[in-house]
């Protein structure tokens, strides 16, 4: 009877100790070894998922499915480097001037789902992605990378309520803050002049961050949805829609504003 | 042995699932990991009920792209397993999942991993695909034990 309580008493402090010590210096090799090991795994699964729906599928056109894999890789590939040469080159032309920089974007899936806002990309360190990168996809603007193992990398998405960032109405220019909702799979937009004139269906995009990171600008990120009617409130709000779909956004783009080579 | 080596499957397989086939599922799926350490602790006395339920909260931790404190998992699940061992009683599903659904909320909340809004889109979603399975998995369990434990009180 009292041996089982000893045993639980002993294991709970030694998961307070492990918090504790997490907290104060985070354990990010152990973290970096799961991801290695359990990021391997979840890619092994997403691949073997990914072939048998394509065997299915059978897209035909290459003649077997092993020449299909490379070719595909290339296309995503080529798809996800024009993606960030699109995103920067309109940005460089909207401020003019200044000399060209080297983009690049690295194609990625989502090969693992969190319960809070987050997934797991087949992309890591390796492919050169870090923490506080833009993750875009064919809608829209997806979220960024929080957090990044050698060839998996964590992505928080724009609707998690922890995260705030700067917007921009597409049209009129007016400035806000963008907050996300996750329980409804909105985002609510705060603009800073509470008289700025909003109609349903305008669309946001990001202002952009300070050296691009976390937020590349003029990602397209969603539409007006809904207005709300404050009387008297500093601030304008509305609810915005996003492009992408979250729950299922296919192929991703992880945009590296400035890669060194 | 055959015990042992399902106690190892089970560790290190069952977060895996959780996040590559689970929380994909629309408002957030069961959490499987929660149920496998309750099923286990039925089946088992309580201190190998905590040490179970450590390692697969420990596990579940570090998987990514749980993004939390390491440990959290652990300790909820390791009381959880406890206690659902020393209870010995399968309607103990009833109490100890969302108890064990709330206190982990409260103590990412408390560490500031996560906001009030992402508790609220999760929890109940949490709540409605796991004790309804949680239920169902023990009412299974208990019906091939009943005549076994009515045999012993006799």
């Amino acid at each position: 009877m009292r041996r089982p309580v000893l045993v639980m008493v002993a294991l709970v402090l030694a998961s307070g100790a492990v918090a504790a010590v997490d907290r104060l210096t985070p354990l990010d090799p152990l973290r970096t070894a799961f991801s290695t090991l359990y990021g391997t795994a979840e890619q092994a699964l997403y691949g073997t998922a990914e072939r048998v729906s394509s065997e299915a599928t059978s897209i035909k056109e290459a003649s077997s499915p092993q020449e299909a894999t490379p070719l595909k890789e290339e296309l995503e590939a080529e798809n996800a480097r024009l993606r960030a040469d699109l995103l920067l080159a309109r940005q460089q032309a909207a401020d003019s001037g200044q000399k060209s920089r080297l983009a690049e974007g690295v194609a990625a899936h989502v090969v693992a789902f969190g319960r809070s806002q987050t997934f797991t990309l087949d992309a890591g360190s390796e492919d050169g992605v870090r923490p506080d990168l833009t993750v875009v996809n064919a809608g829209g603007l997806v979220g960024r990378v929080s957090w990044s193992g050698p060839s998996t990398s964590t992505v928080t998405l724009i609707t998690d309520p922890g995260t705030t960032f700067g917007a921009r109405m597409a049209g009129s220019g007016e400035m806000g803050l963008v907050t996300g909702l996750p329980e409804r799979g909105l985002l609510r937009l705060r603009l800073l002049r509470a008289d700025a004139e909003v109609r349903i269906g305008d669309v946001v995009e990001t202002l952009g961050s300070a050296n691009q990171r976390p937020y590349v600008s003029g990602v397209r990120i969603g539409g007006v949805t809904e207005i709300e009617q404050t009387p008297g409130a500093f601030t304008r709000t509305v609810l915005v829609r996003p492009f992408a779909r979250l729950s299922a956004p296919g192929l991703l783009t992880v945009v590296i504003p400035d890669r060194a080579r | 042995m055959r015990r042992a080596v399902w106690c190892v499957v089970l560790v290190t397989l069952v977060p895996l699932i959780q996040v590559v086939a689970l929380n994909r599922l629309p408002l957030g799926g069961p959490d499987l990991v929660l149920l496998v350490t309750v099923w286990w602790a039925l089946g088992t006395e309580p201190a190998r009920a905590a040490g179970f339920g450590f390692a697969i909260g420990l596990v579940s931790d570090l998987v990514p792209p749980v993004e939390h404190t390491i440990g959290i998992g652990a300790g909820v699940l390791c009381v959880t397993g406890f206690l659902c061992a020393m209870a010995r009683r399968p309607a103990i599903v009833a109490v100890a999942v969302p108890a064990a659904l709330v206190v982990e909320a409260v103590l990412e909340l408390a560490l500031g991993d996560t906001t009030l809004g992402s508790v609220w889109a999760e929890l109940p979603g949490a709540a409605l695909w796991t004790l309804p399975i949680g239920m169902l998995a023990t009412v299974r369990r208990r019906k091939p034990r009943s005549p076994l434990v009515r045999g012993r009180r006799a």
